[in-house]
C-alpha cells in the first residue's frame, strides 16, 4: 500500500517535472528531501557529509530535471543520483586522505564532537546498527539499506544500483549474510 | 519451482522478506522451511536484521537543507574542496600527509579564502532559510560586517533576525537573513519595535512580540515562514519580562505564551497556539496564570507548564493537552501531573533535565499585574530525574555570590542555548549592591552567561565584557547558539532621542570568552537605513 502512495504521488510530482519548474521542484525536495538524507546518512554514517551529498543530489536533480523522462521513476531516479554522489563522494575521500583521515569505518566529525544531528542518532542500538552497516562494501550496504530502510523491492533497487533482478537479489543475500556476522560482533543477534 | 532435498537457498529467504518471490518460490521455500531447522533459523535471522535496520529512527535533515540547496542553484555548488567541513579534515591530515603536492593544492585554496566566510555560498546558506522561502535583496540593506571583526563562523550566525526599518512615514517590520540580511518576508507592521522572538524547533513558525508605540502593550505573533502565513495572537499590557516568554513545545506545534488583560482587570492567563490548524485558544482562565517552559520528556516530546503568580507562587505540569477541556480553570488544576508549590515560572532547558525557576513572592505592580517579585531569585538544577518536584528542592540559587532577602531580585530576562548556556540580563535588583566595591552587581545592563556544567552558577565575574554593549545602549534581548560554543547574538537598544523617532537597535554577535581572553565581536547585524535590527533567533 505504500508503496502503491509512494509510486501515486511520484507520478503527480513527475507529471510537472518536465521542465525546471520551481514549484514541481519544491514538491519533490519536500518530499524526498529526509528520505535521502537519511539513506545518504545510513550510507556514509556522518551528517555533515550526508548534508553535503543531500544537497549535491538535489542541485543535480534539479539541473537534471529534463532528463527524467519516466514519470513513474522520480524515486528511483532522485536515489540513483543520490548514490552516484554518495559513491563519488567516498572515493573523492579515499583520493585525497591516503592515511585513512576518512575511513568510512571510523566516520567521525572533524573536531571529534557529536554534531546535533549525532547526537540526535545517538541512541545506543542506532549507534551500533549503524556501525554494523559502516563494516559493509558499500555496494552491500547501499542494497541493504534501500531494501531495509527504504521499503524498496528487488525490481526498484535494481533501478537505482542499475543492476538486474536476479542480481540484486543475490547481491542483497550476500549482504545480509554478511551484516548478520557484523551485527553478531555488536551483540545484537546471535 | 521446487527446492532439492538438502539445498539451502538463503537467496530465496532473503527474496521473500521483501516480497520478491514467485508464488511457486514461496511455495517451494514453505515445504523447506517446514523441514529445515536451518532455514529456519536464517529466516529468523535475516527478519531480526531487517527489523533492526527499518526501526532506525529517521532524522531530519540539516533545518537549512532549503536554503543551501537554493543557493547552489542560483549561485552553483560549493566546490567539495571549500566544503568547511572537509577543510579542517584535510589541514587536520596535511602535518601528516607527504602528498605534498596534493596538499599544497588544497592548502592554497584554504589560505585564498577563509573557512567560510559570509560570501561562500555554502557557509552563508548553513543558517536556515526554507526552500520555499522567498528571498529577495532589499536595496540599500545589507549587513554592516565589523570593520576588525575574525572570520564568520557559520553556527554563530543566527538564520533569522528581525528588522522594524525604513523611512519614518513607512517603516516596515521584515524577517531577514542573518547570513546576507536579504529581506525573506514582509510583515504585518506594527506600531512599534519587535522586542521577543523564538523559533520552534522545527525551524518553521517564528513567534515574535512587539510593543505597540506609546500605548503599553504588546502584540504577539506567529508567521509561518516557509508558507509565509502570519497569525495574530492576542495584544497583553506590557512591562515585565515574566509576560514575554514564548515557549515552543518540543515538536513545534504549540506555542505557549501569556497574556495581561490589558482593557479590563481580567489579569493574566496562559494561552496557547496550534499550529496544525493556526488556532489560538485561551489555556487557562485563573486570572494570575503564567506560561512557562515546556519540558521535553523524549525526542519531540513535551509537556507544558503553567505558573500562578501569587504571594506563595506554585507550578503545575499539565497532562496531555488534548485531552483537556479549555480554558482551565482552578478546579482543573487537580489534573496535573506534577504540581510544585514556591515555584514560578520554570524555565526548562532543550532537553529537559536542567531547569531555571523563580523563588519569591509574586507582587501587583498594578492593579491587573501581578509582575515582580518580592524577595526573589532565580534558581537552578541541573540533573533533574524523573521527580521534577522534588528536583527543585535541591536547587540552588543562580547567582550564587548575592544573599537573598526581602530586596533582592523583583524580575530578569533568562534564556537558555542548546543544553547547558544560560543568559540572564535585565536583571532587576531592589537590595544593596552585593560587589566588594560599591558598584551595581547585579548589574541590569550587563548580561550574565554561565553553564549548568559550571558549578559555579553566575557571579559577577561571568558578566559578558562591557565593550561588547555600546555605550548608552541597553540590552533588550539575548540568543545563545545551539551549539556549545558561547556564541550570544544580542539585540542592544539605543534610546531614542524623542517618542516619535523610528527606534534603533543591532544585533551583536560575539564569541565569549573567558580568562584574560577579551569577548570578540564577530558579526553586526544592522542595515543602512535607520532603524530597529533585533531580535535574532538561533534554531
Amino acid at each position: 500500500m505504500l508503496a502503491i502512495e509512494l509510486r501515486r504521488r511520484s507520478r503527480i510530482v513527475a507529471q510537472t517535472m518536465t521542465t525546471p519548474d520551481q514549484t514541481a521542484f519544491d514538491r519533490v525536495f519536500e518530499e524526498f528531501s529526509t528520505p535521502i538524507y537519511n539513506y545518504v546518512l545510513r550510507m556514509v554514517g556522518d551528517p555533515d557529509r550526508a548534508a553535503d551529498i543531500t544537497q549535491d543530489t538535489f542541485i543535480k536533480a534539479y539541473r537534471k530535471l529534463d532528463s527524467l523522462t519516466d514519470e513513474h521513476s522520480t524515486k528511483s531516479w532522485l536515489y540513483r543520483i543520490a548514490t552516484n554522489t554518495a559513491i563519488d563522494d567516498m572515493r573523492r575521500r579515499r583520493w585525497i586522505s591516503p592515511i585513512g583521515l576518512d575511513d568510512e569505518r571510523q566516520p567521525e566529525r572533524p573536531d571529534g564532537r557529536p554534531g546535533p544531528e549525532a547526537q540526535v542518532m545517538a541512541g545506543v542500538l542506532d549507534e551500533r546498527i549503524q556501525r554494523a552497516l559502516l563494516q559493509l562494501r558499500p555496494n552491500h550496504r547501499q542494497c541493504i539499506v534501500l531494501s531495509d530502510l527504504e521499503d524498496m523491492s528487488a525490481n526498484q533497487i535494481g533501478e537505482v544500483m542499475g543492476l538486474s533482478y536476479g542480481a540484486v537479489r543475490t547481491l542483497l543475500c550476500r549482504a545480509r549474510g554478511e551484516m548478520r556476522r557484523h551485527l553478531a560482533t555488536e551483540g545484537l543477534v546471535r | 519451482m521446487t527446492m532439492r532435498p538438502g539445498k539451502h537457498d538463503d537467496e530465496l529467504i532473503s527474496a521473500s522478506l521483501t516480497g520478491d518471490l514467485s508464488e511457486d518460490e514461496q511455495a517451494a521455500l514453505d515445504r523447506h522451511l517446514a523441514d529445515c531447522a536451518r532455514c529456519r533459523e536464517t529466516l529468523a535471522a535475516f527478519a531480526e536484521e531487517r527489523r533492526l535496520i527499518s526501526g532506525m529512527r529517521h532524522v531530519a535533515p540539516p533545518r537549512e537543507m532549503g536554503a543551501r540547496v537554493r543557493a547552489g542553484i542560483e549561485h552553483g555548488a560549493t566546490p567539495w574542496w571549500r566544503r568547511p567541513g572537509l577543510l579542517v579534515g584535510i589541514g587536520a591530515s596535511l602535518a601528516t600527509v607527504t602528498a605534498a603536492v596534493l596538499a599544497v593544492v588544497v592548502l592554497g585554496d584554504i589560505t585564498r579564502g577563509p573557512v567560510a566566510s559570509s560570501g561562500s555560498p555554502l557557509g552563508s546558506a548553513s543558517v536556515g532559510a526554507s526552500i520555499a522561502a522567498t528571498a529577495s535583496a532589499s536595496p540599500g540593506e545589507t549587513v554592516a560586517p565589523s570593520p576588525t571583526g575574525p572570520a564568520v563562523v557559520p553556527e554563530a550566525i543566527p538564520p533569522y533576525y528581525l528588522a522594524y526599518a525604513g523611512p519614518r512615514d513607512s517603516v516596515a517590520l521584515t524577517v531577514r537573513d542573518g547570513s546576507n540580511g536579504s529581506t525573506l518576508r514582509e510583515l504585518a507592521t506594527p506600531s512599534g519595535p519587535p522586542i521577543n522572538a523564538a523559533l520552534s524547533p522545527d525551524g518553521r513558525w517564528l513567534a515574535y512580540i512587539t510593543q505597540v508605540g506609546l500605548k503599553g502593550t504588546n502584540m504577539y505573533w506567529a508567521m509561518d515562514i516557509q508558507a509565509g502565513i502570519e497569525v495574530q495572537l492576542g495584544e497583553s499590557f506590557a512591562g515585565s519580562p515574566f509576560l514575554e516568554g514564548l515557549f515552543w513545545s518540543a515538536d513545534g506545534r504549540f506555542l505557549l505564551y501569556t497574556l495581561g488583560d490589558w482593557q479590563g482587570d481580567a489579569g493574566t492567563d496562559a494561552w496557547l497556539f496550534d499550529t496544525t490548524d493556526r488556532s489560538v485558544e485561551q489555556l487557562t482562565r485563573l486570572g494570575s496564570a503564567y506560561a512557562a517552559a515546556w519540558r521535553t520528556e523524549s525526542a519531540g516530546r513535551s509537556t507544558a507548564w503553567i505558573s500562578l503568580a501569587a504571594q506563595d507562587p506554585v507550578s503545575y505540569e499539565l497532562p496531555d493537552l488534548d485531552g483537556l477541556s479549555l480554558p482551565l480553570r482552578t478546579s482543573d488544576l487537580a489534573q496535573a501531573s506534577t504540581k510544585a508549590d514556591g515555584v514560578f515560572q520554570p524555565l526548562w532547558n532543550r532537553p529537559g533535565d536542567a531547569l531555571i525557576f523563580w523563588r519569591g513572592s509574586m507582587q501587583f505592580t498594578t492593579d491587573a499585574c501581578p509582575c515582580e517579585l518580592l524577595g526573589g531569585s532565580p534558581y537552578i538544577v541541573g540533573n533533574v530525574g524523573s521527580d521534577p518536584a522534588a528536583a527543585m528542592d535541591d536547587a540552588t540559587p543562580l547567582f550564587s555570590d548575592v544573599t537573598i532577602g526581602a530586596n533582592a531580585f523583583t524580575s530578569a530576562a533568562i534564556t537558555w542555548g542548546g543544553t547547558d548556556a544560560y543568559a540572564v540580563w535585565d536583571a532587576q535588583w531592589s537590595g544593596t549592591p552585593q560587589s566588594s566595591d560599591g558598584s551595581a552587581y547585579p548589574d541590569p545592563s550587563r548580561i550574565y552567561f554561565s553553564h549548568v556544567s559550571d558549578d559555579r552558577n553566575i557571579r559577577a565575574g561571568h558578566a559578558l565584557d562591557l565593550a561588547d554593549v555600546p555605550d548608552g545602549a541597553y540590552v533588550s534581548s539575548v540568543a545563545i547558539a545551539p551549539s556549545d560554543v558561547d556564541f550570544l547574538a544580542i539585540t542592544v537598544g539605543f534610546p531614542a532621542p524623542d517618542d516619535l523617532a523610528v527606534p534603533k537597535a543591532e544585533v551583536r554577535v560575539i564569541k565569549r570568552n573567558t580568562g584574560n581572553v577579551a569577548d570578540e565581536l564577530i558579526e553586526t547585524l544592522s542595515g543602512s537605513q535607520k532603524g530597529w535590527f533585533g531580535p535574532a533567533v538561533y534554531p
